[in-house]
């Protein structure tokens, strides 16, 4: 018998056919596939199988808090011709984005979440990653397309704001607030939260001596600068930020806000450093109370009941002072270049615009508070959200707020406060309150310097 | 053979001139075939080329090219070649006091963390290597090697709660042992870099001890027993023979573990960010890179990729060193 191929042949055939199969697989499909680590949310389903793929890039905490699937596929269903299908975050994500958007091949619309009045939202707006949304949201036939800007809470839509333009869709915001704990706080006699500096160190030190015993810490605080000092400095001032746009940490408040912190940490009212732990704590019901954002709160409640913990106003340097609190809305953006805009700023506004009370209520039980005006009378309205009227407040507080300058060195300043505050709040430092904001300062601008140069 | 050559020559010599360079033209394609080997080669292996050009060397060229500009992420005009500084990142950096004190910072814990997990492993490792009983011996291997399954970052969380200063179940020992004042072990500036140490051990030295016992496996037993009949005890066994012996188990384990001035996880994961511990008490180069490239202000990747660049030859350097140090016969 004769072979008809040599092993040569045969071999010399493979490698034809694998060249030919790999060019093939390196060609332009028209649709285009999740990329390798992006993975897939149950979406988009039924659509029909012509629908135009719009894909939304979104972090998975956001979509395992939030039914942006329910509301995709709703969507899917009432729109035949598009098809939205999500897909989480993966690790080097916006550098995909950047290069396909370079490349002039983007696969994804819309892309977030990034924080508006954080570095963020500015970050992804000066690297070009994202677009203005205000031609799409004028463009939307949806219902309540027409309210969004005008709905918005005023403070909140100018966070997403930049020269002009409107950039980051928000379907929660956040604020420092106060959260804490009913029934602590009325072992020593407090039936509210305090409301100034002074009133915060009274009830930090009765609450240090009944608690002492079982270990139960006073207060906390986040390690963050805008949940920590930045906030103490935020409910002192007027205007908190100085022609560099950065903090007025050379105020006398601010340094009263620093002299504050150290006194709570050298009495024991607070974890070693202020922060150290606080979250450990706070789960195993050693802690009273804790200045953090609002949806901290919310965990709070979900831990010990809804009567056990209350989220309130954060105290002020006195009584009414200051320009309220740090704050940022959770934001979506829609990408540069990207295939679809029109139609993945349709969803997002079928999804979290004002309209849709059901995703407005779902935010609220997460503990994140709702963007819009019209979301507030749900509250009224509907006894079972009753629990929720302390949102009303921070809706309050974050209107009469001042938003951050839009600027991408929020971060260094924030690297150079964690820094010397520990050196500041270390037992027996001799670091003096002017000392500490004089050292984040020059730090804090040689550092912009550099980005400047 | 020389004769028929010789023959051939002036065979094609009685041709003429044009044969002759016909004949040369001929040699020369041969000896080229020759030299490129089988051309269906090179197609077999283009895959794992391409691969290697586009995932390792060009993301190593535009490391090197970045290394020397002034590429900034939020910064259009510094990218590609007209972000080209020159020496200007190096400059800065060799003038910058953060980056020293970091590369102080990543030396103090890459020789702390060296000695101990060499040490601990190689104890483990020789210990293993004594049990006779095959399950048992089997039971201390996957003892050893578990947390190397771990990733990295599950590690130092697991460490975070045990450090923790109120609820961890270290201080909560100390303090049942009547210990009154317990350590702030990641909080505090002066025990940050120490209690990064211990988890980092904790998490690579089971890789290491898997290493010690394959070269310990593999050292011929009559060169033991020669050396018991020689009157060696135990002692005299493993430092005359057993350590020699693992001399290029030494330089691989050295070589591997060089790699820790890199740490950035590590400090990133127990740190919660790139804040480099309490009071930048554990800011290794690596965090501070990270830092500058993808969290402060314009995001300075080209001045990181110097940074990091600076710490991949400083690696070279130690691994040539290594190899000088341990050469053996087979390494």
């Amino acid at each position: 018998m004769t072979t008809k191929f040599s092993r040569r042949q045969f071999l010399q055939l493979s490698a034809t056919g694998a060249a030919g199969l790999a060019m093939a697989a390196c060609a332009n499909i028209p649709v285009p596939q999740a990329p390798a680590g992006a993975t897939q949310a149950p979406t988009a389903q039924p659509a029909a199988p012509e629908a135009k793929v719009v894909r939304i890039l979104l972090d998975s905490w956001a979509t395992g808090e939030m039914p942006f699937d329910t509301f995709a596929r709703e969507f899917n269903e009432s729109h035949p011709g598009v098809n939205i299908q999500l897909q989480s975050t993966f690790e080097g994500w916006d550098t995909k984005v950047m290069a396909q958007i370079s490349a002039g091949n983007l696969e994804w619309s819309a892309g977030g979440i990034a924080s508006s009045a954080s570095s963020s939202l500015p970050r992804w707006i000066l690297s070009g990653m994202i677009q203005p949304m205000d031609d799409y949201i004028k463009g939307a036939a949806e219902k309540g397309a027409s309210d969004v800007l005008t709905d918005m809470i005023p403070t909140i839509r100018k966070a997403s704001e930049h020269e002009g333009k409107f950039w980051g869709f928000p379907y929660s915001f956040e604020n420092i607030s106060f959260n804490w704990r009913t029934d602590h706080f009325g072992e020593v006699g407090a039936t509210a939260a305090p409301a100034t500096w002074d009133e915060w160190l009274s009830i930090a030190r009765k609450l240090k001596a009944w608690g002492e015993e079982e270990k139960i810490i006073a207060t906390s605080f986040i390690p963050d600068l805008d949940a920590s000092v930045g906030a103490m400095i935020y409910s002192a001032l007027e205007n908190p930020f100085n022609e560099d746009q950065l903090l007025k940490w050379d105020a006398p408040e601010a340094i009263d806000a620093l002299e504050l912190y150290r006194t709570f940490v050298w009495e024991g009212l607070t974890p070693p450093h202020g922060f150290d732990g606080w979250l450990d704590l706070y789960y195993a019901g050693k802690l009273s109370s804790v200045q953090a954002q609002s949806s901290r709160g919310v965990w709070g409640q979900l831990a010990f009941g809804t009567d056990k913990v209350v989220t309130s106003q954060i105290p002020t340097y006195k009584k009414g002072s200051g320009a309220g609190t740090a704050f940022w809305g959770n934001c979506i953006g829609l990408l540069t270049k990207g295939p679809s805009p029109q139609d993945a700023m349709n969803y997002l506004i079928f999804t979290m615009g004002p309209q849709n009370e059901r995703w407005q209520k779902q935010c609220m039980q997460t503990g994140k508070t709702p963007v819009f005006q019209s979301a507030y009378k749900l509250i009224e309205a509907d006894p079972q959200f009753r629990n929720y009227a302390w949102m009303v407040e921070m809706r309050n507080q974050v209107d009469r707020s001042m938003s951050r300058p839009f600027n991408n060195y929020f971060s260094i300043q924030d690297t150079f406060y964690r820094k010397y505050l520990v050196e500041f709040v270390e037992p027996n430092s001799t670091m003096t309150a002017e000392a500490c904001a004089a050292a984040i300062v020059k730090d804090a601008k040689d550092e912009i310097a550099k980005q400047k140069a | 053979m020389a004769q028929l050559n010789t023959q051939r020559v002036d065979e094609v010599r009685s041709r003429g001139a044009g044969a002759v360079f016909n004949q040369i033209a001929r040699e020369i394609v041969g000896l080229r075939s020759q030299a490129w080997g089988n051309r269906w080669g090179y197609v077999f292996i283009a895959p794992a080329v391409i691969l290697y050009l586009v995932f390792q060397a060009w993301p190593i060229l535009r490391g090197l090219f970045m290394a020397f500009s002034d590429y900034r992420w939020l910064v259009k005009a510094t990218h590609g070649l007209v972000g080209f500084n020159g020496l200007a990142n190096w400059v800065e950096m060799f003038t910058d006091p953060t980056f020293w004190k970091s590369f102080t910072i990543s030396l103090r814990f890459s020789l702390m963390f060296l000695p101990i997990t060499l040490i601990l492993s190689l104890f483990a490792a020789v210990m293993i290597s004594k049990v006779r009983n095959s399950v048992a011996a089997g039971a201390f291997r996957v003892i050893a090697y578990m947390p190397v399954i771990l990733p990295i970052s599950i590690s130092m969380l697991l460490w975070v709660k045990l450090y923790d200063p109120q609820l961890g179940y270290l201080n909560t020992l100390l303090q049942n042992l009547g210990v009154q004042n317990v350590p702030n072990w990641l909080g505090s500036p002066g025990s940050a870099l120490y209690a990064m140490v211990l988890p980092t051990v904790w998490a690579r030295f089971g890789s290491w001890v898997l290493l010690f016992l394959i070269g310990i496996y593999s050292i011929n037993r009559e060169i033991y027993e020669a050396a018991l009949v020689d009157g060696a005890n135990g002692w005299q066994q493993f430092w005359s023979v057993t350590l020699p012996l693992l001399k290029p188990i030494f330089a691989l384990v050295l070589v591997t573990g060089s790699g820790i001035l890199s740490a950035t996880e590590e400090s990133m994961v127990l740190f919660q960010g790139t804040t480099g511990g309490p009071a930048e008490a554990a800011l290794t180069t690596g965090v501070y890179a990270y830092r500058v490239a993808f969290i402060h202000g314009d995001m300075r990747m080209g001045y990181a990729a110097t940074m990091s660049l600076f710490l991949g030859l400083v690696n070279m350097l130690i691994t040539f060193a290594i190899f000088k140090t341990l050469r053996t016969e087979r390494a």
